[in-house]
């Protein structure tokens, strides 16, 4: 269990300290960022090993811009380097109406979903798993 | 068919129609006439058939001196000429009893000695007619002179000739043939006065008349004037029925006319109500406006903001140069000005005398020789023009007016249709991203609370006293409750909303049955209860929205899993019924006592045996499938048994 560094882009500081002290209790290194832009400045600042990101922040797509950003297509890209840093996305629409959000290549490219409001336990699992552990 | 000139061009119209595939009925008396000549030709084979048999019978029977060699000759020309006038009908599709109508010109190629244009039916059968006449008129002058001459009882026989033609020719052609008729009678006389030609006596005259001067005199006399009366007379009845067939013809054609007409207004008006499509459905006016009036072209323009433009929003039949010319300024076009401004259609006859366009020389160039403009009225106000092009000028009337006014109110309504629902999307549009919003405002901050009453919950902030885990976990079922309260009402909300223009689509209500069981899988089996599920094979179709359908079951089967305790059973069962779609959810649980039946699909209503189980139910779960399962067209109903389970039965139409 090496201490990996873990970006969490998301507005609510609430979240935030949730995720921080369910993760620091594990061991991780918890950075935060607490918009898009942010976000991907601080990506390319700490370079983490896994990101979690919340869907909406400022508005509505905010979180898919950011992962759209880093796997971005175009290998002259600025973020080409850091697209293969998992990610991890929060949603609460899961819970609340049939959509169904899954990774897509296109349009969703991320690695996978938990939801909110967050269970720590299911969190953490989901942490590991994309970590590869 | 012997009609004068002046009737010419309906004739030729009349064909152009049928070129252009228009039904066209001839008229009963055109039918008629066509077939007195093919009447006359069979009236013939009786002619010669006469002429033989009476040769016979004379000179054989009544022993009548007769010259029989040339007489029979002669019935056999008559005989022969006839084929070969019965071969032509047969080259030609004549109507005879069946009214079969064809092209006539390619048959007329080995007949050169027919001249002239063999466009019109009529043109040929006229023709023809005169042609049989004036052989006719050959065989009988023979006859007559074959028969005693001047002395010729024969005579008499012009005049029913002359009766016939004056049925199917022009009286000019029948004054004609009467003249014709009477210069070669009078030759024959002549001829045999002097003693040119043999005269042939019939052998039962006493005295050879035909010598006597007075005697030709008077009777050329009174012959030619019974023949000039008798086609005065015919003629002058025939004439009438003439003017009588025109007007049938004239009637006939306005008739066709405004039944096309009624025919293109009943198909715009059906498609613009099948759609919302502005564009489509203009499109369609100013095509269906072009071809129902037989013309070049047709555009529609609505003014835009300012009100001093009109953009062209739909066209048919013009080029793109001619659409491009330019920005359309009232102020300068000012037909369309006056059509906008008095709301009424103006004409232009000529657009090479009309002052009143702004681009002549463009019109001129695109072949615009007449223009009519009818204006666009939605909500009592002039909004925009149909105009109406075509190459010759003088074309449009009264009558095309008031055709294009009254495609123009079926414009009008549809661009009013388009208008009422894009605001109505816009509105929705709104709608939606509000609830989006309010969507996020309420959760975000419960989320929060949540996912730290978890925390503390946990432990991951430092061990709790049982005292504070207690009033952690009562926290935590309060927000629960207000998450899930948040939640039903915005479906509620969304539901209702939809009402308003929600999109339907198919929806495969297998599919989003094993959806929903998959998703409530585990939390059947954390319960320890048995999910079962039955559906046919073939597949369950309506038109419908998919999310409500599915919330619809999600509320049944979580509702049959939360009332029904450990080691019982849920059921969901689907199949078709009479064109309808069944589902019934059954569960084995606590059931719903009969005071609350009536009142359990009530919003926030929840049973007293329910509170007991659960706390948290926001009473909105039925309330919200009873809504949506109404907005689909269908029912919802409940049986329940106190302490051994429900049933809920949902109907689909499909």
């Amino acid at each position: 269990m090496a201490n990996e560094k873990i970006l969490v882009v998301d507005d609510d500081p609430d979240l935030v300290e949730v995720i921080r002290l369910t993760l620091e209790a594990k061991g991780y290194q918890v950075f935060s960022a607490a918009s898009g832009t942010e976000g991907l400045a601080k990506v390319k600042e700490i370079q983490p090993d896994l990101i979690i990101l919340d869907v909406m922040m400022d508005y509505t797509t905010e979180g898919f811009q950011v992962s759209l950003q880093l796997r971005s297509p175009d290998p002259r890209s600025e973020y080409a380097p850091y697209s293969k840093i998992p990610i991890l996305m929060l949603t609460a629409i899961h819970a609340t109406t049939p959509l169904r959000f899954a990774p897509d290549k296109d349009y969703l490219p991320v690695d996978d979903f938990v939801e909110k409001p967050l269970e720590p336990n299911a969190l953490v699992q989901k942490v590991e798993k994309l970590l590869g552990k | 068919m012997g009609l004068d000139c002046k009737s010419k061009p309906s004739r030729v119209s009349s064909y152009k129609m049928e070129e252009k595939g228009g039904v066209f009925p001839r008229t009963p008396v055109e039918e008629e006439l066509i077939g007195r000549v093919v009447w006359q030709v069979q009236l013939r084979w009786l002619a010669a058939a006469g002429v033989l048999a009476a040769t016979w019978i004379a000179s054989s029977i009544l022993k009548v001196r007769l010259p029989t060699r040339p007489l029979y000759a002669l019935g056999l020309f008559i005989l022969f000429y006839n084929v070969l006038f019965r071969l032509f009908l047969l080259r030609l599709p004549y109507p005879s009893r069946t009214r079969s109508l064809g092209y006539i010109h390619r048959a007329l190629l080995p007949f050169k000695w027919l001249e002239g244009e063999a466009l019109a039916t009529a043109t040929i059968f006229d023709r023809f007619a005169k042609v049989q006449t004036g052989i006719d008129w050959v065989a009988m002058i023979l006859l007559v002179h074959l028969s005693g001459g001047v002395e010729s009882p024969l005579l008499f026989y012009f005049i029913f000739h002359l009766i016939i033609a004056s049925i199917l020719l022009s009286p000019l052609a029948c004054y004609f043939f009467a003249t014709l008729a009477a210069l070669a009678v009078g030759a024959l006389a002549i001829v045999e006065y002097v003693g040119l030609v043999p005269h042939i006596s019939l052998g039962f005259i006493p005295a050879p008349l035909y010598q006597n001067g007075l005697y030709i005199a008077s009777v050329l006399f009174f012959f030619t004037t019974c023949l000039y009366i008798s086609v005065y007379l015919a003629t002058s009845v025939t004439t009438n029925l003439r003017q009588k067939d025109r007007e049938l013809l004239r009637l006939q054609q306005k008739l066709s006319s405004a039944y096309q007409r009624i025919q293109s207004l009943y198909e715009v008006t059906q498609t613009v109500s099948s759609t919302l499509n502005l564009e489509e459905v203009l499109n369609l006016i100013a095509q269906s406006a072009a071809e129902a009036m037989r013309i070049k072209a047709c555009t529609i323009r609505l003014l835009d903001e300012s009100g001093q433009i009109v953009d062209t929003v739909a066209a048919y039949g013009l080029s793109e140069q001619y659409l491009t010319k330019g920005p359309i300024d009232i102020q300068k076009s000012r037909h369309i000005y006056q059509a906008l401004s008095l709301g009424q259609p103006t004409i232009i006859a000529d657009t090479s005398r009309d002052d009143r366009l702004q681009y002549p020389t463009e019109a001129q160039a695109e072949g615009i020789s007449s223009m009519l403009c009818v204006p666009l009225i939605i909500k009592s106000r002039a909004e925009g023009v149909i105009c109406v092009y075509d190459t010759e000028p003088n074309r449009f009337n009264e009558s095309d007016a008031e055709f294009l006014s009254a495609l123009a109110s079926a414009g009008a309504i549809a661009i009013k249709n388009a208008r009422a629902y894009q605001a109505l999307e816009v509105a929705n549009k709104a709608k939606s991203e509000f609830v989006q919003m309010v969507t996020h405002e309420l959760r975000s901050p419960l989320s929060a609370v949540q996912s730290m009453l978890r925390l503390l919950e946990q432990g991951y902030v430092g061990p709790t006293t049982p005292k504070q885990q207690d009033l952690i976990r009562r926290s935590k079922r309060r927000i629960s409750f207000l998450l899930a309260l948040v939640s039903d009402l915005l479906d509620l909300a969304a539901g209702k909303m939809r009402q308003f223009g929600g999109e339907r689509r198919e929806v495969v209500l297998n599919a989003t049955i094993a959806r929903v069981i998959e998703l409530m899988q585990t939390s059947a089996e954390e319960k320890g209860l048995e999910l079962k599920v039955e559906m046919p094979e073939e597949p369950l179709t309506l038109m419908g929205v998919e999310e409500g359908l599915e919330r619809v079951f999600m509320n049944l089967v979580s509702n049959a899993i939360k009332y029904t305790p450990t080691g019982g059973s849920v059921a969901v069962k689907a199949w078709s019924e009479n064109g309808q779609i069944k589902v019934e959810v059954s569960d084995t649980g606590i059931g719903i006592p009969e005071e609350a039946l009536p009142r359990i699909f009530d919003e926030f209503y929840r049973a007293k045996n329910a509170k007991a189980v659960e706390m948290e139910g926001t009473g909105l779960g039925l309330a919200i499938a009873k809504d949506v399962v109404e907005q689909h067209g269908g029912q919802i109903s409940v049986k329940s048994t106190l302490g051994e389970g429900s049933t809920f039965c949902v109907t689909l139409p499909r």
